[in-house]
């Protein structure tokens, strides 16, 4: 270790944070970013589809209105799945079904949001809403999935590489998280990524290795080929060490479902009638109907929750499964739960998010960070920026800031877009990626320092106005949704005027130091790097 | 100390094959370090290999992570990028060796 004394060490390991950041930065931020709404998925659902009323069913009148629902429109899918009002994930009763075989046919798959009064769908807008937002995170768009699953991978090793390298290359990693010097330049930038970056490191490296656990199996193939010959071997010698679960098959035969309330009951009577879920029913109206009843996400382990499973025909409990995973597969399934959050309560979601966002501004600085530092450095010299460095920058405001304001024409285009438009949800996310572009290209035609305050105030505008836009479309507003004590809408309303007033209070602070040009400011030299 | 001035010496206008095999090295050579290093556990334990099996797919990202610091950490392109293939090789040799010995028995 004669070249890797520690000083050798770190500032080895700095190209490697410093180089490996800024290849795959834009790409890790907007997986951040999308990430991060994801926290909020089901609330900016709610949002996007204002026709859903807030509602309040008992569980008896939900499967009541669910199940006659479901036999009537779907009599021979393959599987039913019925979302009970009354937790986060869902707001109202939402019902859904699928059909396997033979050949998947993606068309007669559907679902419905019904209204228990009336017995009928909603008429809801097509929308995606906050679903395809966090989908996006791990399967961008434009592209096939496989290809997506691969790249997100890439780039989440690269993260997990620079945050290791990050620590390594860090000094003084307690002092420098009480240190802030405001209004120096290049330094402050440094000092503003440290203080992000150690605030919430756990849950950088939590959330950027159980990431690359979710497509694990597709990632080291190898491992399970090369120890099990080939991927069926590997899946059954896993399966059944494991995961020991039955397969069920389709008997052939007609058989009446038993009726779910029952089971209902049943649930009610081991568990408490606020645990209960959802209902899946496995090939209803078949002799091997089974009806599963899933309990709420309440712990991280939420892979393996206690179900109760029923036979779908005579309506008994037929096993009480009790999944206790082994040691290796609980790291797995703990490291999951943990980057999903699907347990949090509203206080730890909100702790999620801001840890989101600090992730999301911790990428965004580190991007700055290099641009402002090679400039400076090429001012020192009096030498122009490359044409490298340029691309750099308009890269970063036009995704660090544009980005965002694509997220808010998306939300607009929600509102805005005609209700009969084909294909409505993806023009949604089309608004959201021309939107992007849109100020990808604002970046690059806008001289580096008007364009950062210029991009700072288109979205500050953006955003702020989305609670009067949704005053204007709908009748659920700010006054409304505090009155009736809506959280959801409320809430929503308000993040975005705060994020329109945090968007402003960037700008005005670009403004007023761009009276004095910042390449100036930035090439104050830095007391050490 | 200084990495802002020594940075800032004019860049040499070479290929840089150095840098070529490292990054190379470093993402293709620590790939199979991190999977070839798994196998040869799960070779190494055949009576738990199930479990050794699911900790390699658990650690083959820190392997992975490790060897991309460890080719970059040397100076010499002998130790880092060398080092990696050497250990890759001799542990993809001690696995192949393990299954004859597994598939004899």
């Amino acid at each position: 270790m004669s070249d890797t004394t520690n000083g050798g060490f770190r500032k080895a390991m700095t190209p490697v944070h410093t180089w490996g950041g800024l290849v795959v930065g834009w790409v890790l931020y907007f997986v951040f970013v999308t990430g991060t709404l994801g926290y909020f998925d089901t609330e900016i659902d709610s949002w996007a589809k204002p026709e859903l009323p807030v509602e309040d069913l008992t569980l008896e009148e939900a499967v009541s209105v669910a199940e006659p629902w479901l036999a009537k429109r779907a009599p021979d899918a393959d599987s039913w799945f019925i979302g009970l009002p009354g937790s986060r994930d869902y707001p109202n009763l939402r019902v859904s079904w699928r059909y396997q075989e033979p050949p998947p046919d993606e068309e007669k798959n559907g679902h419905e949001f019904l209204d228990a009064k009336t017995a009928t769908p909603y008429p809801v807008r097509d929308t995606d809403g906050g679903q395809t937002l966090y989908r996006m995170h791990y399967n961008f768009h434009y592209m096939p999935r496989t290809v997506a699953h691969y790249l997100v991978g890439v780039v989440t090793m690269f993260m997990l590489v620079a945050i290791v390298t990050g620590i390594v290359i860090h000094k003084k990693i307690f002092k420098d998280f009480f240190t802030f010097r405001p209004y120096k330049g290049q330094r402050s930038w440094l000092d503003m990524h440290n203080m992000l970056s150690v605030l919430a490191l756990p849950f950088h490296l939590m959330i950027t290795y159980s990431g690359l656990l979710f497509f694990a199996f597709m990632y080291v193939p190898g491992i399970l080929l090369a120890t099990y010959g080939n991927p069926q071997a590997a899946q059954e010698a896993l399966e059944d060490k494991f995961f020991p679960h039955e397969h069920i098959e389709r008997a052939g035969e007609a058989a009446p479902l038993a009726p779910l309330l029952p089971m209902v009951e049943t649930a009610k009577t081991l568990w408490g009638a606020e645990q209960i879920k959802s209902i899946s029913v496995e090939f209803p109206g078949d002799a091997n109907a089974r009806v599963t009843i899933n309990p709420q996400s309440d712990s991280v382990m939420t892979r393996a929750d206690k179900t109760l499973i029923f036979n779908g025909v005579d309506g008994k409990l037929i096993e009480r499964k009790h999944f206790a995973p082994e040691t290796p597969i609980n790291v797995f399934f703990a490291m999951l739960g943990l980057h999903e959050g699907l347990f949090a309560d509203t206080a730890l979601r909100w702790l999620y998010f801001v840890s989101g966002v600090i992730g999301s501004v911790m990428i965004a600085t580190g991007l700055v960070l290099w641009s402002i530092k090679r400039h400076a450095r090429l001012a020192k010299h009096g030498q122009p920026p490359g044409r490298g460095h340029r691309l750099v920058e308009v890269l970063n405001i036009g995704t660090v800031v544009g980005l965002l304001v694509g997220i808010a024409a998306f939300f607009w285009a929600n509102r805005l877009l005609p209700l009969e438009l084909e294909e409505r949800h993806e023009w949604e996310l089309h608004v959201l990626f021309i939107t992007w572009l849109g100020m990808l290209v604002f970046a690059a035609v806008r001289p580096a320092s008007r364009a950062w305050t210029e991009s700072l105030w288109i979205a500050a505008v953006a955003f702020a106005l989305i609670p009067l836009l949704n005053a204007l479309t709908t009748d659920r507003h700010l006054i409304n949704s505090l009155a009736a004590g809506d959280w959801v809408f409320a809430g929503f309303d308000l993040c975005m005027l705060v994020f329109g007033l945090g968007f402003a209070f960037a700008a005005w602070l670009r403004q007023r130091r761009s009276i004095t040009p910042s390449i100036v400011a930035a090439a104050k030299p830095a007391a050490s790097t | 100390m200084n990495t802002v001035s020594s940075a800032s010496q004019p860049r040499q206008r070479t290929f840089p094959w150095r840098l070529i095999l490292q990054v190379f090295t470093a993402i293709v050579g620590g790939y199979l370090f991190a999977n070839v290093l798994a196998i040869f556990f799960a070779k190494v334990f055949p009576d738990i290999r199930a479990y050794a099996v699911a900790y390699g797919i658990l650690l083959s990202f820190l392997y992975w992570t490790m060897a991309i610091m460890w080719v970059f950490a040397h100076r010499s392109l002998r130790r880092g990028c060398g080092g990696l293939w050497l250990a890759t090789a001799i542990l993809a040799g001690l696995s192949w060796g393990l299954t004859q010995i597994g598939a004899a028995a």
